[in-house]
């Protein structure tokens, strides 16, 4: 069930304003692209507004007028042309909403340390340490949505609750440009009536089967003997549903959470089946990756290939390396060999993305002795690799690259 | 000066070619060319439509083949970028598939006269029978050895020898060449051909490379230009092409021309290019002019005629064949066949007695003569042998077309319409002035179509038979598919692109963008308007009509002797069956005995209702013995309750035949006959039906006229009519008359016609006036008359139908739904069974078979005593064959854990049958009714647990007795699940879903408290079964479910939206004209649930239909009704486009759209309803 379709049936406002106990805010830009781009625009305001990439590409954001008209993020650009012909689509400027993600952050920072950002544009906030210097949690959250809109000139919704899954869902409720503030015993007051897609970890096949069982709200969910929800669904799930019905989520918000693996994707802008034009992506994104990782002084043990075909099914391949590595050439090749192992011929590629797992301190590296002389000692590698990120650091971005990622035209 | 291509793709090489035949050779004669060969990739399908374009145009033909090599990989010498792309590439594709069309060298071989098209036809037959799966077919060297006999072989620029010297590799070209020079000697050619391309073997210097090569060893050069369409312009169309063939997006990689050069260039053209060849070779003008002139003396040499082909001829399988014997008599066999067909005949006069005996003996003796005159005998007996082996297997056949005319036929037992008793003439069929096979078309049973072609294969062997092939075209949703593919638009987008579209031709998508509403104002209407999607269309237009996928024709069959396979290539259809290269008019053309062996589901609805009657009443009905008398019969017909019988079901004929109510087996005859769009259109209609109903007097030009049109009332229907008047008014004979008919087809030929049939028919003493008025008739009637012997022909499976459905109603419905043969989804065949009081039984793991069944149901809600009608486990979605078997093997179930063990079923099914209560039985579930107790949820929840429980255990019968533990059989109580009761909403839900049926209750009642409350308002809503009472004109509501929609074509050329409703008494119609359909045609296109406004119109004593003014979604109307009650529905009604003209004051501005979305929580879902087939939709198949 799509996000409109579980606003449609619940707008509850008439919760009351007791926020005791409600210390996580879920905070969420409204249509954060869009919504930067028309900071800009202004004479856009109030008109369907589609950002993505022009003819080819996905819709990356829309303004309500678009959404509207059916528009939604991720959706085809053709389609989306097709469905809004008189939208007016905007090429995404990825700089400035990054620019404004960090303006955001900066007052989420400011307001507790205990900050979880999801995405550029929301974050989990935890403000029991700063209910005595700021007020009340609803006071928080009035005070955000103010400095953000007096910041950066865009609006957001928060969901106060006491707990991560019950905030998110009140902001959700509370979109766009408001404020839902769920008290911990109006929780299942404002989860019953939902539909059971709502829920986290209720996909589409999930949502299929409660629904053949007869469970339409969460509130069915809840009444269900958790027995009878195990049954169908399989211990975890049921035991999980169950407990999320009842509004029960055990998980806190967690800053800075430490990161288990470093990737890049990229889709192209149109679907292609060229190999060598996808190796030379694998290329570029191996690259970027390494000097992430080397950038955080970290080493990765597995190179994880993701491939998405242009029916949007997806898959993954990983290979976990003997000695785990920060250098690009070693994640291309790697990668390489895992797209060659697809033995894909006609399949039309939407999307390659790389990523690097199993993380480790660089610390611990320990320097293999090559015997083979013949081949490219990755050591050598990595040196060049280290020596071109400090040339693109003293001399910006594009100074150095692969000759086979020169681009005569950039 | 002259020149003749000799490489020439065309569009029947599929997706390779961008130009029909007939155009290329418009094309070669507008340059003043003298010959033209066709060389299409692989095939030869268009090898008899050139050849006629040819001879038509006075150019000279040339055939041949540009044939794939398979030759050793290691002999290809080609640099590492133009490689074929799956070169080096094993194992199978995670994803996408494998490539397809991987650019195999190539050599164009032509055939000289008849021995080089029989070696032609073979070769292409013994390539294709090694064809492992569709992709491309490649020849061995072996293959081309064994038939190169009368073939002249090219090695041109896609050869191995040309891309050798492309590669610098003279040793390697010469290694190549030898094994062709070994086979073909003098009859090889080098083909020289440059595009100009900028390096290659398409280059001019490559070009001259070879010529200097060919030349030191004396093989002789011609000039080419592997053409593959007729104007420079159509390049993008084959780029299109090129990525559609190969399945991937347009892209440099997969494109095979390197610039727009190869197309059919004129000659001085070419003379151009001869020179800048030889100039490159170092070689003077001689050799740029012997290249001119070996390519026209090569065609010469080439030349192919009609004859050749064996167009003239006439092919039959050899009498000894035909009768199973092996002694032959040589030029005796057709006076031997002339007498066994006599023979034969004469048995079957039996049944005529007295003064008919005598007429049949006259006709039989002019018959006999025909066939002898023009030496058919053989065909006949050849086809009878065909019923007979039918028959023999128990498969049920009638005949159909025009045979019907032929006493021959009827006395040989091919047709069952007796032609004496229905004035059916031998002349429409079959004529001493036309030497030409006539058809004979057999229906069969539509399940068992391909039995009758195994018993054909079987009997005549398999190098006599063949099915004729079927060319698909392009139309507007495969254009717009390949186009999208190729342009790489998302997979989901194409397919909604595609669908949006009517079956209309590619080059008209614009027009219906433009034209028709639901498009006009869809976002891809408006984004078209604004020219932002040029591109896209213009591309799509440019694919129309091209051919793109050879299909095994859905009943053609030949039938040849012995030398079948020298007359055409054969390849293995998708279903295995030997395919002819050629269609069934160019099997026509080339004389051979072609069968049309149509596969009928009525005729298989028909078998399955006399098997049904047999198992449960154990009384056996020979159908083609019933009397065609039979009160019953007519009365139902005259009822107009004719769903499910063949031909009258549709709305207008209901309409029709509620009219003229037919009263006997020539009034269906003449029913069939009128309702086509021809007499509907010139509105012959209505003076018979008032003629017919005593308003008006018949009127007949002339007294002589009178006995031939009395039977309809002096309108002129049927073709037999138009004979006999001309042979009346000229005293030409019959056999002329038909000549007659046929030539006045033609504007040209009608003046022909006229010219003799003035001075004939004055001559023969009629009047000037007389002479005129008939000629009026005559020329009026040339387009729209009709074929009384096929008509007759048709109207007996008409007849037999409804004889069934008034006698045995629960069998012929059981038969209609297991086979579908009408224009109606099976809810509503369904609904039709519960209206005659015949109960719909749910499905039953113990009792529902692969088929719907008749069961006797005991006393109660039903009536008592009555029939009902068994679902069938056929209609569950995903159910597999062996699945389905192994259910009703394994029978009976005690339980469904016991099912589950046993029947080896997967999940998902288990679970769609739970929900389609199918268990219900099983478990003790009562349908609807509400009580704690195990429901299907509980069922859902233990096949879960089951599921877990790891790999079944037990899956035979001897081990079902272990399987005593199960929880829910016997007496053991479930455990309580607390799960929501199964309501007979979410059986209907999930009935529709799974069997796309709703079997427990009629959709439309869960709408019945509004739709009771609708009844009061103003218009009011009215049921189907009430709306007899109505007087004409009311304006009124009708509601229901989606039945069908057409829009056929119409007299005036606008097009009418026709939809039928069901609302549980019946069904309704309603007509969308052009004005209301600019504001409701979206609405009645994409919903299911429906409510309409509009004018009863009364068509006769049961005819009733509505002139709609509104369309609106029910579930739309339900959310507004449980919001804000009749008040709110009754504001929307007030505020929405009404598109009478009356009302209309301020035209042409809207005030409400009609919307369909925006439904809240319907009863049943409203929209996008369960995949299965819910609705018919066409664009009319006949009539209104």
């Amino acid at each position: 069930m799509s996000r409109s379709q579980i606003r449609r049936v619940a707008h509850q406002r008439d919760l009351g304003s007791d926020d005791g106990g409600c210390t996580i805010l879920h905070v969420d830009m409204d249509a954060f692209y869009a919504s930067v781009e028309l900071v800009t625009r202004p004479e856009l305001r109030g008109k369907p507004v589609i950002v993505g990439g022009g003819q080819r590409g996905v819709v990356l954001s829309g303004t309500y007028e678009a959404r509207a008209l059916g528009i939604h993020s991720a959706m085809p650009m053709s389609r989306a042309r097709r469905i809004a012909p008189q939208a007016i689509v905007i090429e995404p400027h990825h700089e400035r909403y990054a620019e404004v993600s960090a303006g955001i952050m900066a007052i989420f920072s400011s307001v507790t340390p205990i900050v979880e950002p999801l995405s550029l544009d929301e974050a989990f906030l935890n403000v029991s340490g700063a209910l005595r210097r700021l007020g009340s949690a609803t006071a928080i959250a009035e005070l955000i949505r103010a400095r953000v809109y007096d910041e950066q000139r865009i609006t957001c919704s928060v969901g106060v609750a006491s707990t991560k899954f019950v905030a998110k869902l009140a902001s959700t409720q509370a979109k766009p440009d408001g404020l839902l503030v769920v008290p911990i015993d109006k929780v299942t007051a404002f989860l019953h009536p939902l539909p059971v897609g709502a829920l986290w970890g209720v996909g589409e096949r999930t949502e299929e089967r409660l629904v053949s069982l007869g469970l339409r709200t969460v509130g069915d969910l809840a009444h269900t003997p958790v027995e009878t929800l195990t049954r169908a669904l399989g211990q975890a799930s049921g035991d999980r549903l169950h407990d999320l019905a009842w509004g029960r989520d055990e998980r806190g918000v967690v800053p800075d959470a430490v990161e288990k693996s470093i990737g890049n994707e990229e889709t192209f802008a149109r679907d292609i089946d060229d190999p060598e034009m996808i190796h030379r992506e694998i290329l570029r994104l191996a690259q970027k990756v390494a000097a992430r990782v080397r950038r955080q002084g970290h080493l990765g043990r597995t190179v994880v290939l993701k491939v998405r075909f242009a029916d949007f099914t997806t898959i993954t391949r990983s290979r976990t390396l003997e000695t785990p590595t920060d250098v690009g050439q070693v994640i291309y090749t790697t990668a390489v060999e895992l797209y060659a192992a697809l033995r894909l011929q006609r399949a039309r590629i939407r999307l390659v993305g790389v990523r690097l797992e199993g993380l480790l301190d660089a610390a611990t590296r320990v320097e293999q002795l090559i015997f083979d002389d013949s081949a490219a000692d990755p050591a050598d590698r990595r040196a060049a690799e280290v020596a071109a990120d400090r040339l693109r650091e003293r001399f910006g971005r594009d100074v150095v690259r692969p000759a086979r990622l020169w681009d005569p035209q950039p | 000066m002259d020149f003749a291509h000799l490489h020439v793709a065309s569009a029947y090489s599929l997706r390779h070619g961008a130009s029909m035949p007939a155009d290329l050779v418009a094309r070669a004669v507008e340059h003043g060319q003298s010959s033209l060969a066709l060389t299409d990739r692989d095939g030869v399908y268009g090898a008899v439509r050139f050849v006629q374009a040819c001879v038509s145009s006075g150019i000279t033909p040339v055939l041949g083949v540009d044939l794939a090599l398979d030759p050793p990989a290691r002999q290809r010498p080609m640099p590492p970028a133009a490689r074929p792309p799956d070169e080096g590439v094993h194992g199978t594709p995670l994803r996408g598939g494998a490539w397809v069309d991987p650019r195999h060298p190539r050599a164009v071989l032509l055939g000289r006269g008849r021995r080089g098209w029989r070696s032609l036809c073979r070769l292409l037959t013994a390539v294709q029978a090694e064809r492992d799966d569709a992709r491309s077919t490649a020849a061995s060297f072996a293959h081309i050895a064994a038939h190169a006999d009368g073939l002249v072989a090219l090695l041109g620029p896609h050869s191995s020898v040309l891309e050798a010297l492309a590669a610098r590799r003279p040793d390697l070209a010469d290694a190549l060449v030898a094994p062709w020079r070994e086979i073909f000697g003098d009859s090889l050619r080098i083909e020289i051909v440059s595009h100009r391309a900028r390096s290659g073997p398409l280059s001019t210097t490559v070009a001259a490379r070879a010529l200097g090569w060919a030349r030191e060893r004396g093989i002789t050069t011609v000039l080419a230009h592997a053409a593959r369409y007729a104007d420079p312009s159509q390049g993008r169309v084959v780029d299109v092409l090129d990525a559609t063939r190969r399945l991937v997006a347009l892209d440099e990689r997969h494109r095979d021309r390197s610039n727009a050069q190869g197309f059919l260039a004129p000659t001085p053209f070419m003379a151009h290019l001869a020179d800048e060849i030889a100039r490159a070779a170092g070689a003077d003008r001689r050799t740029s002019h012997s290249l001119l002139v070996a390519a026209v003396d090569l065609a010469g040499e080439c030349a192919i005629t009609p004859a050749d082909l064996g167009i003239g001829e006439v092919v039959v399988p050899e009498l000894d064949v035909v009768l199973d014997r092996t002694c032959t008599l040589g030029a005796a066999n057709a006076a031997r066949a002339d007498a066994i067909l006599r023979g034969r005949c004469t048995t079957g006069l039996d049944r005529y007695h007295g003064a008919e005996r005598i007429a049949a003996r006259h006709r039989l003796e002019d018959e006999l003569r025909t066939i002898a005159t023009l030496g058919f005998a053989t065909y006949f007996l050849t086809v009878a042998e065909v019923v007979d082996l039918t028959r023999t297997r128990g498969i049920r056949v009638a005949a159909r077309g025009s045979g019907a005319g032929s006493l021959v036929n009827h006395l040989l037992g091919i047709s069952g319409v007796d032609p004496l008793r229905h004035g059916l003439l031998m002349e429409r069929f079959l004529t001493p002035l036309r030497r030409q096979l006539p058809d004979i078309d057999i229906d069969v049973e539509s399940a068992r179509r391909l039995e009758v072609y195994d018993a054909i294969i079987e009997r005549f062997g398999v190098e006599r038979v063949a099915t004729v092939s079927m060319m698909e075209t392009y139309r507007v949703r495969h254009a717009i598919r390949d186009v999208g593919a190729a342009l790489a638009l998302p997979p989901g987008e194409i397919d909604t692109l595609a669908k949006a579209f009517p079956h209309v031709r590619a080059r008209n998508a614009r027009d219906a963008l433009r034209d028709l509403p639901e498009l006009r104002d869809s976002g891809l209407g408006r984004l078209t308007a604004r020219g932002e999607l040029d591109h896209f269309w213009d591309l799509v237009e440019s694919l129309d009509g091209l051919p793109r996928h050879v299909a095994m024709h859905p009943c053609g069959v030949l039938l040849a002797d012995a030398t079948l396979l020298d007359r055409t290539p054969v390849e293995p259809s998708g279903q295995g069956y030997p395919m002819s290269a050629f269609d069934k008019d160019d099997v026509e053309t080339l004389g051979l005995l072609k069968l049309d062996v149509l596969g009928v589901r009525m005729q298989s609805a028909l078998a399955h209702a006399v098997a049904e009657v047999e198992r449960i009443d154990g009384a056996h009905i020979d159908l083609d013995a019933v009397t065609l008398d039979d009160p019953a019969t007519y009365a139902l017909i005259q009822s107009t309750r004719t769903l499910g019988c063949f031909q009258i079901e549709s709305p207008g004929q209901r309409e029709l035949i509620g009219k003229f109510a037919p009263e006997n087996f020539n009034d269906i005859i003449i029913d069939i006959s009128l309702f086509r769009p021809g007499p509907v259109k010139s509105d012959m209609v209505t003076p018979f039906l008032r003629a017919r109903q005593g308003w008006n007097d018949p009127v007949y030009v002339h007294d002589d006229l009178r006995p031939i049109l009395a039977e309809t009332y002096g309108v002129v229907v049927f073709h037999e009519q138009v004979l006999r008047i001309v042979a009346q008014m000229t005293g030409c004979s019959l056999a002329e008359a038909d000549e007659t008919r046929r030539s006045m087809g033609s504007t040209e030929g009608q003046d022909d016609v006229r010219a003799w049939f003035y001075p004939a028919a004055l001559a023969h003493g009629y009047d000037l006036v007389t002479v005129e008025r008939v000629w009026e008739v005559l020329r009026a009637f040339a387009s729209f008359g009709f074929c009384k012997a096929h008509a007759a022909a048709f109207s007996l499976p008409t007849y037999q139908s409804a004889w069934f459905k008034a006698h045995h109603p629960a069998a012929f419905l059981a038969g209609v739904l297991t086979h579908d043969p009408g224009m109606y989804p099976r809810r509503l065949i369904l609904d039709d069974a519960r209206n005659l009081g015949i109960a719909a039984l749910g499905l039953d793991v113990n009792r529902s078979g692969t088929a719907y069944t008749v069961e006797h149901t005991p006393g109660g809600d039903v009536g008592d005593g009555g029939q009902g009608i068994r679902m069938s486990l056929a209609d569950v979605k995903g159910m597999s064959e062996s699945e389905m078997e192994r259910i009703v093997e394994r029978r009976p179930y005690s339980s469904l854990s016991d099912f589950w063990h046993r029947a080896a079923v997967s999940q998902p099914i288990v679970e769609r049958l739970v929900l389609a209560g199918a268990f219900d039985s099983v478990h003790g579930i009562m349908s609807g009714v509400a009580r704690r107790g195990v429901t299907r949820r509980d069922l859902l929840l233990q096949a879960a647990d089951l599921a877990r429980g790891g790999p079944r255990r037990a899956r035979t019968e001897s081990d079902v007795e272990q399987l005593s533990f199960d929880t829910l059989a016997g007496d053991a109580p479930p455990r309580p699940a607390g799960l929501p009761e199964f309501g007979p909403a979410d059986q209907v839900r999930a009935e529709l879903e799974i069997l796309g049926l709703d079997v427990s209750h009629h959709v439309v009642d869960f709408y019945a408290p509004m739709l009771d409350e609708l009844a009061t308002l103003r218009p009011p809503l009215v049921r189907s079964r009430d709306l007899v009472s109505l007087r004409s004109q009311a304006e009124i509501l009708i509601a229901g479910v989606k039945a069908a929609v057409q829009t056929p074509p119409v007299r005036s050329g606008r097009r009418v939206i026709f939809l039928t409703l069901d609302d549980a008494t019946g069904p309704v119609d309603a007509a969308f004209f052009d004005d209301a359909q600019d504001p409701y045609a979206a609405t009645v296109f994409s919903s299911w649930l429906l409510l309409v406004r509009g004018e009863l119109r009364r068509t006769g004593p049961r005819g009733v239909s509505l002139r709609a003014t509104g369309a609106w979604e029910l579930g739309y109307l339900h959310g507004l009704w449980s919001g804000g009650g009749l008040d709110a529905v009754a504001d929307m009604f007030a505020a929405a486009v009404h598109p009478d003209a009356s009302t209309r004051a301020s035209d042409g501005q809207r005030r409400t759209r009609a919307h369909a979305t925006g439904s809240r929580q319907s009863p049943v879902p409203a929209q996008s309803p369960a995949p299965a087939k819910l609705w018919h939709s066409s664009p009319g198949s006949s009539g209104w």
